[in-house]
């Protein structure tokens, strides 16, 4: 039997939470480094890791990746894209809101069960 | 990685800001002086700005960006952590040449040398600077709208 409280699903979008608060940091310091010259953009891939480690059954072995967007777009050689960023950033914020709700809903199932269905 | 990380990380970016706004309102503030404490005209003065690294050995990779560039693959684990002021660096380009006889800095031609300073490029950096600024304060609006967020959990 499966571990009441450390099942896949809570693993999972517990893994899911973490990346996305990695990701927000990346996408901070690319915004707080929008003019340094020769800063390159950095980007967290976690989405394929995630899918992958559920596949094997095994969630809590995902490892998110910090790439670097090496592309130059300026003459200053920095890579930021401010647009980019700033949408990206308004994408972790909801996803990671829509991921909590999930933990939440989660727990309530929980709280329903223990206390028998009643309220 | 802690939950405030991206708070410092977006900080570091508003003090680099308000410190660059500094730098241009004083450039603005001095575009006519011809005095300074070292005899020469006011010189237009820059910020120069460095990516803050992670310590070396907390964790990850190297913290240093330019090692993992070298490594070419161009994955670096541990995220940066945000801005930092180098300098403030003087412009080295001549003084701007103004003929005003009357002037009491005049030489002996007539010519004033007048401070290096463009002011309109100062007011497109200090609209460059505020958007930055700006920009960092979503971050950090986006950082606290999180952090609320994951406190709501296995509430109600």
């Amino acid at each position: 039997m499966k571990a009441v409280l450390g099942d896949h699903t809570l693993v999972a979008l517990s893994k899911a939470l973490d990346a996305l608060s990695l990701r927000h940091e990346v996408i901070a310091d690319n915004i707080a480094n929008v003019n340094t010259p020769g800063f390159k953009a950095r980007r967290v891939r976690f989405e394929d890791q995630l899918k992958a480690a559920i596949s094997r059954g095994d969630p809590g072995s995902c490892r998110p990746v910090i790439e670097e967007d090496r592309l130059a777009a300026r003459r200053d050689g920095n890579s930021v894209d401010i647009d980019l960023e700033m949408a990206r950033l308004a994408e972790t914020t909801i996803m990671y809101s829509a991921i909590s709700r999930l933990v939440s809903d989660r727990f309530s199932l929980l709280k329903y069960v223990i206390s028998e269905g009643r309220r | 990685m802690g939950i405030f990380s991206s708070f410092r990380i977006s900080a570091t970016g508003l003090a680099a800001e308000r410190l660059r706004m500094d730098v241009i309102a004083n450039n603005i503030a001095n575009v006519n002086t011809t005095r300074t404490e070292d005899g020469h005209p006011y010189r237009r003065r820059q910020v120069v700005f460095q990516a803050l690294t992670a310590r070396p050995g907390s964790g990850g990779g190297g913290g240093d960006r330019s090692d993992a560039a070298g490594a070419g693959l161009g994955v670096s684990e541990a995220p940066g952590r945000g801005v930092m002021v180098a300098a403030i660096v003087e412009d080295p380009s001549p003084p701007r040449m103004v003929y005003d006889p009357g002037h009491p800095d005049a030489d002996a031609r007539g010519y004033v040398a007048m401070p290096n300073v463009d002011a309109v490029r100062e007011l497109v950096d200090m609209i460059s600077a505020t958007r930055a600024y700006e920009a960092n304060v979503t971050a950090l609006n986006a950082a606290k709208t999180m952090a609320m967020r994951a406190l709501d959990i296995g509430r109600g």
